[in-house]
């Protein structure tokens, strides 16, 4: 079987820590094989283990990036409302369908364990709309797959459609389907302020659960994740355990999902969610200084076994700590510009 | 003015986000500006206004002028700079205002300051002639420089244009304690300057400089410079400063010389002035190579040079942020085939070829670039729309090609290397005649 067939089976059936390792070391000897520069910048590395891929910065792929020669069939863009280059990330044909299985798998492991089968609503443009953004992508991907039903969107060009939005709860309600709504963080900050300021709220049938990314990042609403929580629960009647936030990147194939666990003990990361690893990526944090894992605050690398086209490892740009259970996200740093999906509705 | 009661209420500056209604404060202070500033700055001569500058300028070039030494600390607080870096920025900046360099530099752009000051004799008209400087400037203070501000008011003095101020929430300090210091020999000046703070989204406070004002002179990064245009440039005359880049062109046999060591100083003192900050500050060294490996030598030596310079002129205390955006640099310029070498708490950044020729991130981060051709690798710099200052070491068989080439491609100062925190007064700052672009002319042919 080639790499990407095995990856995919992987991520549909992981097995232990062994496996993912040594599936690890094969992505990355492909990798290198097909990236000469990729293969030059390990050239002294013993690769043994996931932890042990090197890493390559994500800004390269604001610039032109480093990739297989494969013909690519999709590319995403970073929003870039910021005003610098955007980011931009090419996928080929096996690219994409790991990227998929990754989507999906992640979803089903972290927002419908139970099975559900829910009625998406989506607090984003269609994928006619937006046809190069990652989260839209994504959130459409999981919708098709686990939705009962085709997903609706309520982004249209660039405005939220509140009263559809409304209108659509309110029949969920009087046909007892439960419902999944999903979107940008941002866009969550909207609804919720358009309800509040109207005193809208209804009780959405058991079940129902909510799925939001992009954060805020330095935006011009500004929700803690707890706040944004309690509303959700007070407008939707969705319970905070079946909140979901999704830590996403262009740059990566995976989604890092919230664990449930909300660190209260430190006063550094005040309320942060922890965001969990599937069995198919690792995530550690560097020290800027010394360029070694550390315990403390620093650079969250992950490395993304369905990343196939180009280096499954990637620095962020992004500030994190590694915590019992998993890693929080502390914030984007600024010494690169503001960027993510969430803009899209700013 | 003791240190510890140096805040920005005793310096008088007026925060705008703390009165009840900015814009009308703002209009009435305009007014205000506009009904006493002008006549107090006519009654004076140009050359007065020139004397007195050199003079109150003199003052804070003494290490101990009680101005200076209320704010040095505080800019040192506030923008993270060193205390060697922000007094010689100060030296560097205030030696540039003789009245000489003043006048020299009216001179330049409208030809006889005395315009000025009533109707002159205009030979190349056969008749007279008048200037006058705005009636009402806007100033616009970025935080980046220290010392910086005094070049905006000092150009509004010479041309007798009363000005409002909007400081830099970053470092508000500086150009209070300047205007304050101004009273020395201006006695009355607050009634021709006044200095505020506000955020530019202060609603309706950039439409009341549009009404107001007739010229502003931004001084801001790109975000900010198109952000004001709309509001400011269809009503007004604007003078933008925004970002440029810094460039410096070293020939190989200038690096395969004895005088390396001399040059790699040289270069280093201009990558340490102003912390690499300043829009005439070096980002990218473009250097000719050849079999003597002419790069890797220079980039040990800059990197020697720059850890002594270091030691005279320590570096910024860096933010986490700033240390992750130069992590990342670094594993870019590896990845590119490069590599980065480590000088003190700066990095020379060796790049493989023309590709990695990108501008860095500041805080003293450099890059140096092998080419096999000066003039054709300068063509193919990606950062061409904002190049500014040009450092050029190079044989003399190529210089005045490389000089014609440079022109073409926009840069407004080519000097040595060594020589780029030290413009002239005179210098066309982005190319522009900075105060002749301001005034407008009377010309009498009768």
């Amino acid at each position: 079987m080639s790499i990407v067939e095995d990856l995919i089976a992987f991520i549909q059936k992981p097995g232990n820590v062994l496996q993912r390792d040594e599936l690890a070391v094969r992505l990355f000897h492909d990798q290198c094989d097909a990236i000469q520069e990729y293969a030059h910048y390990t050239k002294d590395c013993k690769v043994q283990c996931i932890a042990d891929i090197p890493a390559v910065p994500e800004t390269l792929y604001k610039g032109r990036g480093l990739y297989r020669s494969e013909k690519t069939i999709k590319t995403f863009y970073s929003s870039g409302t910021s005003g610098g280059p955007r980011t931009a990330i090419e996928l080929s044909e096996p690219g994409l369908a790991l990227m998929n299985s990754a989507i999906i798998e992640g979803a089903r492991r972290n927002l419908f364990a139970d099975g559900q089968q829910t009625r998406f609503l989506l607090l984003t443009p269609s994928t006619k709309e937006s046809t190069d953004v990652i989260m839209v992508y994504g959130m459409d991907l999981i919708a098709r797959y686990f939705g009962s039903e085709p997903p609706r969107f309520y982004i249209l060009n660039g405005k939220i459609d509140f009263e559809g939005l409304t209108y659509a709860f309110e029949r969920a309600v009087s046909d007892k389907v439960p419902v999944t709504l999903a979107g940008g963080s941002f866009a969550f900050a909207h609804f919720i302020e358009y309800c509040q300021e109207r005193g809208w709220c209804t009780n959405l049938p058991f079940g129902s659960r909510s799925l939001d990314a992009g954060g805020f990042k330095g935006l011009s609403r500004v929700i803690c994740p707890n706040k944004l929580q309690n509303s959700v629960v007070k407008i939707l009647g969705i319970p905070k355990d079946k909140q979901i936030n999704l830590l996403g990147m262009t740059e990566l194939a995976s989604q890092f999902y919230n664990s449930g666990k909300v660190m209260n003990d430190r006063d550094d990361l005040d309320d942060c969610h922890v965001k969990i690893n599937d069995p198919w990526n690792y995530t550690t944090v560097i020290d800027p200084d010394t360029e070694s894992k550390c315990k403390s605050i620093g650079i969250l690398m992950h490395v993304d076994l369905a990343i196939y086209d180009r280096p499954c490892a990637v620095f962020t740009a992004d500030l994190g700590v590694l915590v019992n259970g998993g890693f929080c996200f502390v914030k984007r740093t600024s010494g690169y510009q503001n960027r993510g999906c969430s803009l899209i509705q700013e | 003015m003791s240190f510890n009661t140096l805040n920005t209420k005793t310096l008088g500056l007026t925060n705008l986000h703390e009165v009840s209604e900015p814009t009308k404060i703002l209009n009435e202070g305009c007014i205000r500006l506009l009904r006493y500033g002008g006549p107090m700055l006519r009654k004076l001569t140009v050359s007065e206004i020139a004397h007195r500058i050199e003079k109150i300028c003199n003052m804070w070039l003494d290490p101990n002028f009680h101005y200076r030494r209320a704010v040095v600390e505080r800019i040192v607080e506030e923008t993270g700079m060193s205390s060697p870096v922000v007094e010689h920025g100060l030296d560097i900046e205030m030696s540039n205002y003789t009245s000489d360099s003043l006048l020299n530099t009216l001179k330049s752009e409208i030809g006889n300051p005395k315009f000025l000051d009533g109707f002159q004799a205009n030979s190349f008209i056969k008749g007279l002639s008048r200037v006058y400087g705005p009636k009402l400037t806007a100033y616009w203070f970025s935080s980046t420089i220290p010392a910086l501000p005094a070049l905006s008011m000092i150009r509004g003095l010479l041309l007798k244009s009363p000005a409002i101020g909007r400081i830099s929430q970053r470092e508000q300090f500086f150009a209070p304690a300047f205007l304050l210091s101004l009273k020395e020999v201006f006695p009355d000046i607050e009634q021709a300057i006044w200095l505020t703070t506000w955020s530019p989204e202060l609603f309706g406070c950039l439409e009341v400089l549009a009404k107001r004002c007739d010229a502003a002179i931004i001084y801001g990064s790109k975000k900010t410079c198109t952000f004001m245009r709309p509001k400011l440039a269809p009503f007004l005359k604007m003078v933008e400063h925004g970002h440029r880049i810094g460039l410096t062109l070293i020939g190989s046999d200038v690096v395969n010389s004895l005088s390396l060591p001399s040059l790699a100083e040289s270069c280093a003192y201009d990558i340490t002035t102003f912390d690499q900050r300043a829009c005439i500050s070096p980002q990218v060294y473009l250097v000719e190579n050849n079999e003597d490996a002419s790069t890797d030598n220079f980039a040990k030596a800059l990197a020697n040079s720059l850890q002594i310079m270091e030691s005279r002129y320590p570096a910024s205390t860096r933010s986490i942020d700033e240390k992750v955006a130069i992590f990342l640099a670094k594993k870019e310029v590896e990845l590119r085939g490069g590599y980065a070498l480590q000088a003190g708490s700066c990095w020379v950044l060796v790049e493989k070829n023309i590709n990695g020729a990108l501008p860095t991130i500041g805080h003293r981060v450099i890059r140096i670039v092998p080419v096999d051709d000066l003039e054709i690798a300068l063509k193919e710099l990606p950062f061409l729309d904002n190049l500014q200052n040009v450092a050029l070491n190079v044989r003399p068989e190529i210089q005045n090609s490389l000089m014609e080439t440079l022109a073409e491609l926009g840069a407004s100062r080519i000097c040595r290397a060594g020589k780029m925190p030290y413009p002239t007064m005179t210098w066309h700052h982005d190319g522009m005649a900075c105060l002749g672009q301001l005034v407008r002319w009377l010309d009498v042919e009768i």
